[in-house]
């Protein structure tokens, strides 16, 4: 358990590294931003001089890196159902077992990258990754560690299979801003 | 998302998304192709492998269009996006229609 406990306080290290890095990409953003802002001020000033600069959003999330308590817990109880299936059914089955729930919680076990581009929302894991134009995509429903887009303009079964989720990973405004900008429809 | 098709491959698409929403069953083709999306390129694979036994027997014209679209996975999204606007249309028209009807009830009392 200490190593595990070193473990996540490197990784606690290197979040607070990543925090700074995520400060200075929201400064980044936010002066990206502004010169955009101003060229669209310059389009409607004069639309011959006009330049337009797209902005773009990108960030990390690791939910392992964020709670060691809730971390310890999932590899615990990861750890439990491995050796009950290998006590039970062998080794074999066993490891299978383990790969198919590690791969199934990839998204919190490894860092998932966000992107909120000028075309279109990308998410990128380890195992899978998501792209949807804007375009595609008709409202959007705040929540309290995330939004979620859909991609139907009315509730729909299908939104939370359909739709791309983001969490905010301590960028909240930024987030909401961009997609407020992006989306007609402020649902 | 970059879709590479060509003018058959997109009339064949859109004659199967048509297809999908007038039997209305798109929220199970939606689910069925989203799920099964990661596996295309295997899926595309599979026809290729099986396409001596099956060309034979059933002749199916499209055969390759379809085994190369499916080959890759934003064709499968373009498919999915197709139903999704076609069903979007068919919900609107259905609700035209219940409301012209509803004005004829009202009419006739």
């Amino acid at each position: 358990m200490s190593s595990l406990n070193k473990l996540l306080r490197g990784q606690g290290k290197e979040r607070t590294v990543g925090a700074s890095t995520q400060r200075n990409m929201g400064a980044t953003f936010s002066s990206t931003q502004a010169k955009s802002s101003e060229g669209i001020r310059k389009q409607n000033g004069d639309a011959t001089h006009g330049t337009e600069i797209n902005p773009s959003l990108s960030w990390t999330v690791w939910p392992l890196s964020q709670s060691f308590w809730r971390s310890a817990a999932v590899i615990l109880l990861l750890i439990v159902v491995v050796w009950a299936i290998s006590s039970w059914l062998g080794i074999a089955w066993a490891s299978l077992s383990a790969l198919i729930l590690l791969g199934s919680l990839a998204s919190f076990f490894f860092p998932t990258h966000y992107r909120l581009g000028p075309e279109s929302v990308s998410v990128r894991g380890l195992l899978s990754s998501k792209k949807r134009n804007w375009s595609v995509l008709k409202k959007h429903y705040v929540g309290q560690k995330g939004v979620h887009l859909s991609p139907y303009p009315r509730p729909s079964r299908l939104e939370s299979f359909r739709g791309v989720y983001l969490p905010f990973g301590g960028k909240r405004e930024e987030i909401l801003n961009f997609i407020g900008e992006k989306m007609d429809c402020g649902c | 998302m970059a879709v590479d098709l060509n003018t058959r491959q997109a009339e064949l698409l859109e004659k199967v998304a048509r297809r999908i929403v007038d039997l209305r069953v798109s929220a199970m083709a939606i689910f069925l192709l989203e799920s099964t999306k990661p596996l295309s390129f295997l899926g595309s694979q599979l026809l290729v492998f099986f396409n001596p036994i099956i060309q034979p027997i059933f002749n199916f014209k499209d055969y390759e269009e379809v085994t190369d679209m499916i080959e890759n996975r934003d064709n499968i999204e373009f498919l999915i996006q197709r139903i999704e606007r076609l069903q979007e249309e068919q919900i609107l028209r259905d609700q035209e229609i219940k409301r012209a009807k509803k004005e004829r009830k009202r009419g006739r009392r």
